[in-house]
């Protein structure tokens, strides 16, 4: 029987320090669900087409599914139990919330990580730079109206009106 | 499943600790890699993560030419202000390439190691005249792009030896290149086929072209017999169409679950000669 080799991992997941120990061959999304029980990432196609996966990586929106978790050492790690302040819903939070961009909710954590990692680099996108930051984010019920809406109005400052 | 796994802070580390081994395999951003592991195509011993080599990730100007390391990102290549200004054709074919999440992980080191023949940014590298830095435990060399691939998943490199970086020509005043590329949608779409063209034009002539087109063969192909038949010709509208022409009597595409043989032939026809006009409204502005 192979041993399992565990490889020791520092980051800063959420806005805090985290140190574990993985296997090797272990994903990024594997490691934020199975053990540490952050369960907004979620796992959809398991091969980087639906974005459900989607945390940021230092900023960048990436497909946790496609990485292992020990690529991750030394580097910041932003899912989506990390957007909100305490009870206070991070803007975009309180915009999908308000433009009724969420229906099923499954592609909800990877769609607000993809748009921070757009207003995060862009403050004012165009509607077309918004369609391009969630285009590897799918959606099944709601289209992508009220969620390009949404992004939109956290750009102008505009996150209390909405459709709801 | 399981393998030893090692992430080499710096190149000396990642010389001194290479493994001669059948089943090592380097780990760039890994978006190809780690679904063939997942899905079991492959069960790697040792996977050595190039991740951490800081100078691997640098895209330097040495003047006639672009230094580009091998886990340089898509993102990075698309946003690149020196990949925009002398190889807008790089940028443009790297922004192409599946969604930014992927752009934001997986490398072009990666990129032509997988060796796909639907690769996106083979066409424009091998249009730049690429030339790939090979380092490895028997020593350096340096391979031409379009000697490098031999057929889907498979390069010329031997075992232990890993891509460094990807040297590239800057597109010269004068000069003017393109990309095009038809997938079934925007976003997320993998090339039914793809083209990339570059040339350097003489007043109204050709003085120089290079055609490089994926997903019709194996391997993405250039093709010389085309180029020459194209060399010297005063450029319009027919040349285009007739570079159009030629480029699809050259090639011999294979239906499979994203397209059909036919509808490929006729992709590269119209492709071909979109790229043309655009290389050579680029060169014309150019000078």
């Amino acid at each position: 029987m192979k041993t399992v080799e565990l490889v020791k991992v520092k980051c800063n997941l959420n806005h805090k320090p985290l140190e574990i120990e993985v296997e090797a061959d272990l994903l990024l999304v594997e490691m934020l669900r199975d053990i540490l029980h952050l369960t907004g990432t979620k796992v959809g196609c398991g091969e980087g087409e639906c974005g459900a996966c989607t945390v940021l990586v230092d900023g960048k929106s990436i497909n946790s599914c496609l990485i292992l978790a020990v690529c991750v050492d030394g580097k910041e790690i932003v899912t989506v139990e990390g957007l909100a302040e305490g009870n206070k819903l991070h803007p975009l939070q309180e915009a999908f919330v308000n433009f009724g961009a969420v229906q099923c909710g499954f592609c909800t954590p990877g769609m607000l990580l993809s748009a921070k990692a757009l207003l995060d680099e862009n403050p004012h996108p165009t509607t077309k730079e918004i369609y391009e930051a969630i285009s590897g984010n799918l959606c099944r019920c709601t289209g992508y109206t009220k969620i390009t809406e949404a992004i939109k109005a956290v750009a102008d400052g505009k996150t209390d009106v909405g459709r709801v | 499943m399981g393998f030893h796994y090692n992430a080499p802070a710096s190149m000396s580390e990642l010389l001194s600790g290479i493994k001669n081994a059948d089943n090592c395999y380097f780990l760039a951003g890994g978006t190809d890699l780690v679904v063939k592991i997942k899905e079991g195509l492959i069960a790697p011993e040792f996977v050595v993560d190039l991740g951490k080599i800081k100078e691997l990730r640098e895209i330097a100007d040495a003047g006639l030419v672009i230094i580009i390391g091998a886990t340089v990102t898509h993102s990075q290549l698309q946003k690149s202000p020196l990949i925009k200004k002398y190889a807008a054709v790089l940028a443009s074919a790297a922004g192409q390439v599946g969604s930014p999440q992927i752009r934001n992980v997986g490398t072009v080191g990666g990129n032509i190691c997988n060796a796909s023949p639907v690769a996106d940014t083979s066409p424009a590298l091998l249009v730049l005249d690429g030339v790939v830095e090979v380092k490895g435990v028997n020593g350096n060399r340096n391979i031409p792009l379009k000697d490098f691939f031999v057929r889907p998943a498979v390069t010329v490199l031997e075992k232990g030896e890993f891509v460094t970086s990807i040297y590239i020509k800057k597109v010269q005043p004068g000069e003017g290149a393109s990309f095009q590329k038809i997938g079934k949608r925007k976003a997320l779409a993998i090339s039914v086929t793809n083209a990339a063209v570059w040339l350097k034009k003489d007043g109204d002539k050709i003085a120089d072209i290079r055609i490089a087109l994926g997903a019709v063969a194996a391997k993405t192909i250039r093709i010389p017999a085309v180029e020459d038949q194209l060399k010297g010709l005063v450029f319009d509208q027919s040349v285009a169409s007739k570079a159009g022409e030629l480029a699809k009597a050259s090639v011999k595409p294979i239906t499979d679950l994203r397209s059909t043989a036919d509808y490929r032939a006729d992709v590269v026809d119209v492709i071909v000669e979109q790229a043309m006009c655009e290389a050579w409204a680029q060169a014309k502005g150019g000078n």
